[in-house]
């Protein structure tokens, strides 16, 4: 068993429960995005997912081995890299040390330059600033750096909240560019957290829709965009918007879609 | 002119002992908000236990080299006994927990030493003068070897893989922990550390400032004082902090009244305070260890 499953995932800040119970799976070479609403708990999916905080009820199995009750530590060093909210880049430190402590878990293999090679390789403009430090670097190129960072762990599963977040058209189409790179090329299981609809349709093989801790839809891309009850509710508004997020070709079956608004 | 230069050289000679002691206050506060009141307790420890390791018949440079690893060991002792369990971690509860720790410590030394105040043979050398003012061995002794830890502890944050994830720790602790950086890890090194400057502070001052049960307590506060001047996260600061305080106390004893030196620290203590509106302490994030 590889890749990353999450099933009937519950979690909670003290009395405030956020998720209800979330299904998701994500294999090796696939791109799984969540997308949603401000505050419906994916950075909590995440958090929870990556063990900085601990699933109420559930299971989260890591290339088949559960780590639910792993701390974000152990999970790091099993092959989940979690790419947080807002970066959070070691700021006094440089491009090139933030790299080598992305390698933290990985530093005795030997292989920490391949690897410094390939994230630089994927991020050139890394690579022009390696001795700058990381605060100067800016919203875009931090993002490129946590990317990086996390992969100087050689994951096997990551998962990303909102990348896109304030950056500028065509940085959010290298950076998804780079996603679909990295499944295609390595592998990669990758759980992507985005309000930005059009970049997550655009890479995503499926995507689950959330809405205050339950998934209310799941599909394709094509199948979600084709769902008009799904495309008013969460996609925001008239088709011909919408209508554009999708690849051309939108098979015509019926969308497999559920609806599970009550809470668990 | 040489009575400047001889209070500036016996300051900095103080200072430097501040200053290390000031370097274990910032290195487990940047990691974890960690106001160890106990710091000063591990000089006077190891300038006891030296005493008696050398009343003993133990020699003097093999008396330290046992020493310093035993107040290692004991500071780090107090963070898995002490610090480890404890689930949510403020200062105020670190500051409360230490305070406890601090004062057992003083209970055993005075059960152990007795009241009265001793002090290590000075370090081999003979005392000199050089343009007017006295130099004793001991305290280019306290100085040399002060910068030189001090020196070698800020050179391994700043260049070698685990400082920089001790930094990490320091200003970023989710990112840390994301690329696998365990906080208990960063936390035990950093208390560590603690012991090594403390227990060498301890050593090298005992010659000429004596060691006592009590002693930890002006030096502890001193130590702290100075890395406020940092806000509790910069190594260099604390360093320099340390320093500059030594030498004011010395001015001020010279020039003013050798019965003010002790109201210095807290003189430095309030203008901080006047100073940096956000307090004493900075949170670690964004800024440099
Ligand atoms: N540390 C916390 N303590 C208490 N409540 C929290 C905490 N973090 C999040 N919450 C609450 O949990 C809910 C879900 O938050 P979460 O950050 O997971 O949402 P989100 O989907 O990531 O939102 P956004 O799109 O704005 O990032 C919100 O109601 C939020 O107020
Ligand atoms: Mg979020």
């Amino acid at each position: 068993m590889t890749g990353l499953q999450v099933e009937g995932l519950t979690a909670a800040y003290d009395r405030l429960q956020v998720l209800h119970g979330i299904d998701l799976e994500v294999a090796q070479g696939q791109i799984v995005a969540v997308i949603g609403a401000n505050g419906v708990g994916k950075t909590t999916l995440l958090r929870s997912v990556s063990g900085l905080l601990r699933p109420r009820s559930g299971r989260v199995q890591l290339n088949g081995e559960e780590i639910s009750s792993a701390s974000a530590e152990q999970i790091a060093r099993q092959g989940l890299a979690h790419v947080p909210e807002n970066r959070l880049v070691f700021p006094s430190l440089s491009v090139d040390d933030n790299l080598s402590l992305g390698g933290w878990t990985t530093r005795k293999d030997g292989h920490y330059e391949e690897r410094r090679t390939h994230a630089l390789a994927l991020f050139p403009r890394l690579a022009d600033r390696i001795n700058l430090s990381a605060g100067s670097l800016s919203g875009g190129e931090q993002q490129m750096l946590a990317m990086a960072r996390a992969l100087m762990a050689a994951p096997s599963v990551i998962v990303l909240d909102e990348p896109s977040l304030g950056l500028a058209p065509r940085l959010v189409g290298e950076i998804v560019g780079t996603l679909a790179r990295l499944r295609d090329e390595q592998q990669l299981a990758v759980l992507l957290v985005e309000q930005n609809i059009r970049a997550a349709f655009r890479v995503a093989d499926y995507v689950l829709v959330m809405d205050r801790g339950v998934v209310v839809a799941e599909g394709s891309p094509a199948e979600l965009a084709d769902d008009a009850r799904v495309r008013a509710a969460y996609l925001g508004g008239d088709s011909t918007s919408s209508g554009s997020i999708v690849a051309p070709d939108p098979s015509p079956t019926t969308p497999a879609t559920k609806n599970s608004q009550e809470s668990r | 002119m040489s009575d400047l230069l001889q209070l500036l050289f016996s300051g900095l000679a103080q200072g430097s002992i501040y200053g290390l002691v000031a370097i274990g206050f910032v290195a487990v506060f940047s990691v974890r908000e960690i106001v160890n009141l106990a710091q000063g307790e591990y000089s006077a420890l190891a300038g006891l236990s030296a005493i008696s390791a050398v009343a003993a018949g133990v020699p003097l440079l093999l008396a330290i080299l046992l020493v310093v690893p035993l107040v290692i060991g004991v500071s780090v002792i107090i963070e898995r006994v002490c610090i480890e369990p404890v689930r949510r971690m403020t200062p105020l509860v670190s500051i409360i927990l230490t305070l406890g720790v601090s004062t057992a410590l003083k209970a055993a030394m005075l059960l152990i030493w007795g009241p009265q105040a001793r002090g290590l043979p000075p370090f081999p050398g003979r005392d000199l003068v050089v343009a007017g003012i006295s130099v004793r061995s001991q305290e280019l002794w306290i100085i040399g070897i002060a910068v030189l830890v001090a020196v070698v502890v800020i050179w391994a944050y700043e260049h070698t893989l685990l400082g920089k994830a001790m930094r990490a720790c320091a200003e970023q602790p989710v990112a840390a922990r994301l690329v696998g950086i365990s906080p208990r890890m960063a936390t035990m090194i950093a208390f560590g550390i603690a012991g090594l400057v403390g227990a060498v502070a301890g050593v090298i001052g005992s010659p000429i400032y004596f060691s006592s049960w009590d002693y930890g307590l002006g030096l502890g506060l001193k130590g702290f004082v100075a890395a406020t001047l940092g806000g509790l996260i910069s190594l260099r600061v604390a360093l320099f902090g340390g320093v500059v305080l030594g030498i004011l106390e010395n001015l001020v004893a010279g020039y003013i009244d050798s019965g003010y030196r002790d109201a210095v620290a807290f003189l430095v203590l309030l203008l901080v305070l006047l100073i940096r509106p956000q307090g004493l302490m900075l949170k670690a994030s964004g800024a440099r260890v």
